[in-house]
């Protein structure tokens, strides 16, 4: 601890220089004092005893600055002297600082801000005791590493009570409700959990109580209903009496037992629910229930490890379940495979996916980063070349060489603090943006970002980094300098330091070139991706989805109000087409079946392909213009009691019958245990679920055979469709005025969804591409000018033996161009070896794009060339007899 | 020349504040005089090395300050040695008659 009494002593001389250099005169003072009166007592005159005592220090001025130091002044004070001082310089030198700090603040802001979207996701634990413990357990097949499904209740009781490494397993499900609130419906997504949800995480409730076990005994036995901190406060304004009150859910009477504490939301970072109900309400929730089903994956489950117990160990003993399920229940568990991750992201694929995603925005913004320090070690590098008198001048009266480099290396960092300062500012900045241009979805997704600790940290670490990075070649370089030749004015001194900064500058060039063809990538990506298009036409369309099921419809009046509603849409003067489906393609929530043709044997479980399935009326292929590669949509004349058939897409049908016309053939899927039904219909193959997907495989019921409880109907307009939206309303509140009506909202702006990672991609790679652009170009111009100051003398002399302003134009922009032309090729070598990473990130367009490669290298050549203009004027206008007699 | 005091070798003069001081606590007038006392006036501490040496050995944590009264009422700086202080003057005087057995054995052998 002794230097923390060192750091206090000095803090405190700091803070107190005058009474610490007070106390060093008193005490003087003092024993002067009795010197004196001693050297009386010896005999002494009076005032020859004071000289005496006061001689007896040597000089008294030596002594008090000594003392000075070895209290207080030291280190701390230097350290200040040198902070000011830097501050001195750079408010000296306004162009050069805020340059730097700008490439700084972006540099550092835009980490910051990936940083703190890894802390969200990724680093953040969960507010409970001992999060490390808690496991989310992925279902997948032993067989494909990749597959991953939702587990049944039936096979969660039997891991949870087979296993030994786990102290609790719970699980849970995402649903929608329909709260009734103030005379108001509306949908808000809650949690179904298993009784033991809260007693496995640890949470204590901040009011009421939260599920016992007997809440989740018998089926729709307890109706009890716990609020997220959010809810109570949004809804309830945090009233207490709600603990004990009765909320009407899907016209159900649930009693609010509880109130989670602030800050816990389950366990998921992204979907947040507003309330939690036990599992066993299921019935009442979704009006069907499959929680005796074995086969029916529904269920997200996590558990936590015994203390001691490995991740391994668990996963290993989790497996050996699952391989004693697998020969009990061959026909639904044989394959089953378990894998346990963090919480917090439902599939483990979204998980690498997260991880792929930040990682690669957090590398480009690192070389953005980079680039930045190397701009602003060149410009130091360039500084020092002008400051060597004043170097040379402290050198020779005494400072020594660390001592300099030690100032020097304070200029630069006090330049990253402050650049680290703005940086802090520019990332919340960018996360306001960022929050404001989330998609607006009807599940809570809150992607809770913000500036903790952990981000602090890391833009602290990245300041004190930056600032030793780019300032301490510039410092050690600067103390070199040579007392006698300084002064003397040499000028071959600042030869090596003009080859550094040609490498500084060749590097940005190389830097910047790749986070360019990166950039241009992404932009070709997003483009060719709006050229093909999702499959359907998203222009002058609308939507909006209701959910009947929450009302308690049952499926005779559903459809009914189905049938109706879209006739009278039809009927609208705006509207062209209209039909419904149960999900719309490229929303959040696609549900897989499996599915095999009749005419083949079936395959073993966990080989079975699946497919897409999707409920959709009469019209509804029209409405969202996908074209009908044969046969025909549903019509009327498909009721629930009329035969069965299916319309299958294009790349279902080349999979099962690659060279046999599809149309007749019949097919089977899993999920409804209806038998076979008959192919009427191939539509053309889209998207689904992303953009970027490889062709998947769907399956289209009619909505009167296997009927959806909520559904979105697709209206096809004339013109301007955000008008149509009112009326289409209008004639669902006609049809049932309590129903609540949501997402309603153009197919364009349904797109924005899966737009969204795309366009911010390439918003993000854009933008840092084009600050790299730019830092590169401050570089080139740097070096240019600098280079063209240094040998003014040199272009003077050639003018004056005849060199004409275009010859003295054609050396300034070869010498740029040469610099530039060796970065570009170095770029060129390093993004052809990255392509293969860029590629994973690309669709419809090759890595090597040769359009985008060649559309790049003319745009960085422009962009040097256009930065050599100045410095290469500049030269043409020196005057050869100025030059000359300056030699 | 003029009758001269031997100079203190380096690093001794912070064992003898430690020596001065755990006899009690004394202003720093009072220790430089309870050296020269001690040593019978063999030694003398120059003032301008006795200061930044208590300073320097009052950072280490081996002695502590206060401002107090002297004999004569006036205020003054007093020096009290702490537990560290006292363990590192075990220390320091070990090693140092070790040292100087060793130094006087080398001598002796001439």
């Amino acid at each position: 601890m002794e230097w923390l009494g060192k750091l206090v002593m000095r803090v405190r001389a700091l803070l107190h220089r005058e009474t610490v250099h007070d106390e060093i005169a008193e005490e003087w003072q003092f024993h002067v004092d009795l010197r004196t009166e001693e050297n009386i007592r010896r005999g002494m005159a009076p005032e020859e005893a004071r000289r005496d005592a006061e001689r007896s220090f040597g000089n008294s001025g030596y002594f008090k600055d000594v003392s000075w130091d070895v209290r207080g002044g030291g280190l701390m004070e230097k350290l200040w002297q040198d902070f000011r001082f830097g501050l001195r310089q750079l408010r000296k030198s306004p162009g050069f600082t805020f340059v730097a700090l700008l490439s700084l603040a972006l540099g550092i802001g835009g980490n910051a801000v990936i940083f703190s979207l890894v802390s969200t996701i990724l680093l953040r634990p969960l507010p409970i005791a001992h999060p490390e413990q808690v496991v989310a357990i992925h279902q997948g097949r032993q067989n494909d590493p990749s597959y991953s499904q939702s587990m049944s209740y039936p096979n969660y009781k039997d891991i949870r009570d087979r296993n030994q490494v786990l102290s609790g397993m719970a699980v849970y499900r995402f649903d929608p409700l329909s709260l009734s609130h103030n005379g108001n419906n509306e949908r808000v997504w809650g949690y179904l959990v298993s009784g033991n949800y809260f007693d496995v995480l640890g949470v204590q409730p901040l009011l009421g109580r939260t599920f016992t076990a007997d809440d989740d005994r018998a089926p729709n036995a307890h109706p009890v209903v716990v609020l997220t901190y959010a809810c109570w406060q949004k809804r309830f304004a945090g009233q207490p009496e709600i603990v004990g009150s009765s909320l009407q859910i899907n016209n159900h009477p649930f009693a609010v037992i509880g109130v989670a504490p602030p800050g816990f939301t389950g366990t998921e970072s992204v979907f947040t629910p507003e309330f939690w109900i036990p599992s066993m309400m299921q019935e009442w929730i979704e009006t069907s229930s499959g929680l005796d089903y074995r086969g029916d994956g529904q269920w997200f489950p996590f558990g936590r490890l015994k203390s001691g117990t490995t991740v391994e160990r668990a996963q290993a003993q989790l497996n050996t379940v699952a391989v004693q399920l697998g020969r009990e229940y061959p026909n639904t568990d044989a394959g089953m495979a378990l894998t346990l991750t963090p919480p917090g992201l439902v599939l483990p694929e979204l998980r690498t996916a997260v991880i792929a995603f930040t990682g690669a925005l957090m590398l480009t913004l690192l070389l953005v980063l980079l680039i930045a320090c190397s701009n602003l070690a060149s410009l130091l590098l360039a500084r020092a070349t002008q400051r060597r008198r004043e170097i040379a001048v402290r050198m020779a009266i005494g400072a020594t060489r660390a001592r300099l480099a030690w100032q020097l290396l304070t200029e630069s960092l006090t330049l990253s603090v402050i650049g680290a300062a703005l940086g802090l500012g520019v990332g919340y900045a960018l996360i306001q943006v960022a929050r404001a241009s989330l998609p607006r979805t009807d599940i809570t997704l809150t992607l809770d970002l913000r500036l903790d600790w952990r981000v602090a940290a890391f833009v602290a670490g990245l300041a004190v980094l930056t600032g030793i990075g780019f300032g301490l070649v510039p410092a050690l370089h600067a103390s070199k300098a040579d007392v006698v030749s300084t002064l003397k004015e040499d000028i071959a001194g600042g030869r090596k330091k003009a080859w550094l900064r040609s490498v500084l500058v060749t590097l940005q060039i190389t830097l910047s070139f790749v986070l360019l063809i990166t950039a241009g990538l992404t932009v070709r990506s997003l483009q060719h991706t709006e050229i093909l298009g999702p499959g359907f036409d998203e222009n002058n369309a609308v939507t909006l989805s209701v959910d009947l099921g929450l009302q308690g419809y049952d499926e005779k009046r559903g459809e009914l109000f189905y049938q109706q509603l879209a006739d009278r849409v039809r009927a609208l003067p705006a509207v062209q087409s209209a039909g419904w489906a149960a999900r719309l393609p490229l929303a959040l929530d696609q549900s897989t079946t499996d599915a095999w043709p009749e005419d083949q044997p079936r395959p073993r479980a966990q080989e079975t392909p699946s497919a897409i399935y999707n409920s959709v009326g009469p019209d509804y292929f029209a409405a969202m213009r996908i074209p009908m590669v044969a046969g025909r949509e549903f019509a009327a004349s498909d009721t629930a009691n009329s035969a069965r058939v299916v319309i299958v897409n294009e790349a279902l049908a080349q999979r099962f019958w690659p060279a046999q016309v599809a149309l007749g053939k019949h097919l089977h899927t899993g999920n409804y245990d209806t038998g076979s039904a008959e192919i009427v219909g191939v539509a053309k193959t889209g998207k689904y679920q992303s953009l970027g997907e490889i062709p998947e495989l769907v399956v289209y019921y009619p909505l009167t055979q296997i009927y959806p409880t909520s559904a979105a109907l697709v209206a096809r307009t004339e013109v301007d469709p955000a008008a149509a939206i009112a009326s289409i309303r209008a004639e669902a509140q006609k049809l049932d005025g309590n129903l609540p009506v949501y997402e309603a909202k153009t197919l364009k702006q349904h797109m924005r969804l899966a737009l969204f990672p795309l366009h911010a991609g390439a918003v993000v790679a854009g933008s840092f591409a084009f600050l790299a652009m730019i830092l590169a170009a401050i570089g080139i111009y740097g070096v240019m000018a600098y280079s063209v100051g240094q040998r003014t003398q040199e272009i003077g002399i050639r003018m004056a033996l005849g060199a004409r302003a275009a010859d003295v134009w054609a050396m300034v922009l070869k010498q740029g161009l040469i610099i530039t032309a060796v970065g570009m090729v170095i770029g060129l070598v390093c993004a052809i070896g990255l392509s293969g990473v860029v590629a994973s990130l690309l669709y419809g367009v090759s890595a090597t794009d040769p359009t985008t490669y060649v559309a790049i290298s003319l745009l960085l050549s422009v962009v040097a060339l256009a930065a050599c203009f100045i410095p290469a004027r500049r030269a043409t206008k020196v005057d050869p007899v100025l030059a000359i007699r300056n030699l | 020349m003029p009758k001269q005091k031997p100079e203190l070798p380096q690093g001794t003069l912070d064992m003898l504040v430690l020596k001065a001081l755990s006899l009690g606590p004394m202003h720093g007038y009072g220790v430089g005089q309870r050296i020269g006392q001690l040593a019978e006036e063999m030694l003398k501490v120059e003032e301008g090395t006795l200061y930044p040496a208590l300073y320097r050995i009052e950072q280490r944590g081996w002695i502590k300050s206060e401002w107090g009264l002297s004999d004569n009422n006036r205020r003054a700086r007093f020096y009290k040695l702490t537990r560290a202080g006292r363990k590192q003057l075990d220390v320091e005087e070990a090693k140092w008659s070790h040292l100087s057995l060793a130094v006087a054995k080398v001598l002796r052998t001439a």
